[in-house]
């Protein structure tokens, strides 16, 4: 008979043996998947930078992850990321939260029109929605616009055709159109647009407003499926925040953003069967490691590490193709270093 | 007189009998020289430094039955003695290969039109270049620059003119062209997107054409009346045979060289 509750639990339930003692690239246990990725489940990713790596390796592991405005034949791989091609399903760029989410999932059922998204820097036109996906941006307003409309046609079938959902949250932060409410990836007057306060204001979700906005877009994404199930892998991006506009410290910023998100995660897959959580954010985090997963800037995760965090995940989920198959078939650079974050931008203004 | 030099591979056999039917060789107000090499070997054709296109002495194994030393058969057709072309000889180098790099389609995959920009566009374009090795393994579908194009466009951009070939369809037409078609027909948004890209790249040639920039080479597309509606294909009055969209027919080539004397390309 046991003595106490704790006596008879696996190595892992315990700090000492689980993480001081354990081989920080070789833990056993870590993720445990909640329901099977099929071969033929079709996979949309999307999410804040670091779901760039996750898009990539699903796809050198042969998992069928759709691409629906996939890149022009011929066009160079190095010119991909430029362009918003291949990072996500779609070129909808970074969606570092989940109220950009539910604005996209919204526009798609056409509940929901975006206000003052075109934004301009010299004599270019901007969506400020996905900046990032025409370095030299568009010639008018009108095309923006009409880019936008094609890209939301898109990104409904995405919606549509998807069987599972892969989604990084990477921010609580976010900036706000005063009078319509449309939340942007980045602050006005960065990458592009004119920071205007009067127009402008930062605004940071809340455990429960997260928490809220998921579940609206679950249930508009499944209006549009006309009631079809899909299955959801929620993380959390292990990147810190390059900057806070709160008014805290940004270590104390960065660990209320990370903690929100990873409560909501959690809450998320504990309470949906159909909803897991793939804990990426630990693993790179892991206090094992003595921040070795971080280049020096401590903000870049290293590629080992990203590595060593779908090693877990693809113990649960086995890679559907060998080895000697995957170099030929990827059309994504293997090299990441150039992963695409808006937000690095901001590092520009702590010079 | 101007002097006008064409070159490609098999595409300008076509070209030539265009000139031939609409400008005759009597009272034509230019001269015009034709070299020329089929796809692959063409691969192979370099410009020295002293601005001489010019062939490697080898056999190409590939598609390469009869076994063509390129050195031996690169020739300014129709002159008696054996002469390689000097750039510095002409006024303007037509450029007549396959496929034609303008053409919306090459720009798809799955096959759904996607929505490009015009900097997109021209960011594949500029970088559609391949060399000597990729050329061993080159997908007919794929677009690309030879070489010897990229060298030239290099020298002498503002000598250049790119003229359309017969929209690339062949062995394409079940397994690429018909989805398209369908997917098109099925969903508006693809439509709209496919026909606001062929204005985009309309555009870009346009302006390829009025521009007097020593850096820009000239394009002139094919007339869109020798296009179906759609403009995915060629229409099949203009193939040389029943199922042969490789090479188009005489007629094509002369609706191509009036189009060529319309736009101010060719001297009439």
């Amino acid at each position: 008979m046991e003595t106490h509750p704790y006596e008879n639990l696996p190595l892992s339930a315990f700090w000492r043996t689980g993480v001081t003692e354990a081989d920080p690239n070789d833990m056993q246990g870590v993720y445990k998947k909640k329901f099977d990725i099929l071969p033929s489940d079709k996979i949309a990713t999307a999410g804040s930078c670091f779901a760039q790596h996750l898009t990539y390796h699903l796809k050198k592991n042969g998992y069928k992850v759709l691409d629906l405005e996939p890149p022009p034949p011929s066009l160079p791989a190095k010119l991909y990321q430029n362009y918003g091609f291949s990072t996500y399903s779609a070129r909808y760029g970074n969606i570092y939260t989940v109220r950009q989410l539910l604005q996209l999932a919204n526009e798609c059922a056409g509940i929901w029109q975006p206000k003052n998204y075109v934004w301009v820097k010299g004599d270019r036109f901007y969506d400020a929605l996905r900046p990032s996906i025409e370095p030299n941006g568009f010639d008018t307003s009108g095309a923006v616009k009409m880019f936008r409309k094609n890209h939301i046609a898109n990104v409904k079938d995405l919606f549509c055709e998807l069987d599972v959902f892969v989604f990084t949250l990477g921010l609580t932060e976010m900036w706000v159109d005063e009078g319509s409410g449309t939340v942007y990836p980045t602050a006005p007057g960065t990458l592009c647009g004119i920071h205007d306060p009067a127009k402008f204001r930062l605004e940071c979700a809340t455990f429960k407003s997260i928490l809220i906005d998921f579940r609206k877009f679950h249930k508009t994404v499944m209006r549009l499926r006309s009631g079809r199930p899909f299955k959801i892998v929620l993380t959390v991006s292990p990147v810190p925040l390059t900057a806070t506009a709160s008014t805290s410290h940004i270590l104390v910023a960065n660990l209320n953003s990370k903690s929100i998100l990873r409560s909501v995660a959690g809450q998320l897959s504990v309470k949906y069967s159909r909803i897991d959580y793939f804990p990426s954010y630990e693993i790179v985090t892991n206090p094992r490691l003595h921040s070795t997963s971080f280049m020096a800037n401590l903000r870049t995760v290293r590629g080992q590490a990203v590595e060593n965090a779908m090693r877990h995940f693809f113990r649960e989920h086995p890679p559907l193709i060998d080895t000697k198959q995957r170099d030929g078939e990827t059309t994504l650079s293997s090299d990441l270093s150039g992963v695409q974050c808006q937000d690095e931008f901001l590092d520009l203004f702590a010079e | 007189m101007t002097q006008i030099l064409a070159i490609g591979s098999s595409q300008l056999v076509g070209f030539k009998r265009g000139i031939d039917l609409i400008l005759p060789d009597k009272g034509r107000a230019f001269d015009i020289d034709f070299v020329g090499m089929w796809e692959t070997g063409f691969g192979y054709i370099e410009l020295d430094k002293l601005g001489n296109i010019v062939a490697p002495d080898i056999v190409p194994h590939l598609n390469n039955p009869s076994k063509v030393n390129l050195k031996r058969d690169w020739r300014i057709w129709g002159l008696p003695e054996h002469k390689t072309p000097l750039i510095h000889d002409y006024d303007f180098i037509f450029v007549i290969a396959s496929p034609c790099k303008y053409f919306a389609p090459l720009y798809y995959s799955n096959p759904r039109p996607i929505l490009l920009s015009r900097s997109l566009l021209e960011a594949a374009i500029s970088s559609c270049y391949m060399d000597c090795a990729s050329f061993d393994h080159i997908s007919p579908w794929m677009f690309r620059i030879s070489p010897v194009i990229k060298a030239l466009i290099d020298k002498c951009t503002d000598k250049i003119v790119f003229v359309g070939s017969p929209l690339p369809i062949s062995s394409e037409e079940c397994t690429f062209i018909e989805p398209l078609r369908q997917v098109m027909k099925e969903y508006r948004h693809f439509w709209d997107a496919h026909m606001e890209n062929i204005d985009t790249i309309e555009g870009i040639c346009r302006s390829s054409l009025i521009c007097k920039s020593a850096s820009r080479f000239k394009i002139a597309l094919p007339p869109s009346d020798v296009c179906c509606g759609d403009m995915l294909s060629t229409r099949r009055s203009f193939y040389k045979g029943n199922h042969n969209a490789w090479h188009a027919n005489t007629d094509y080539w002369g609706r191509v060289v009036e189009h060529l004397c319309e736009l101010n390309l060719l001297p009439c």
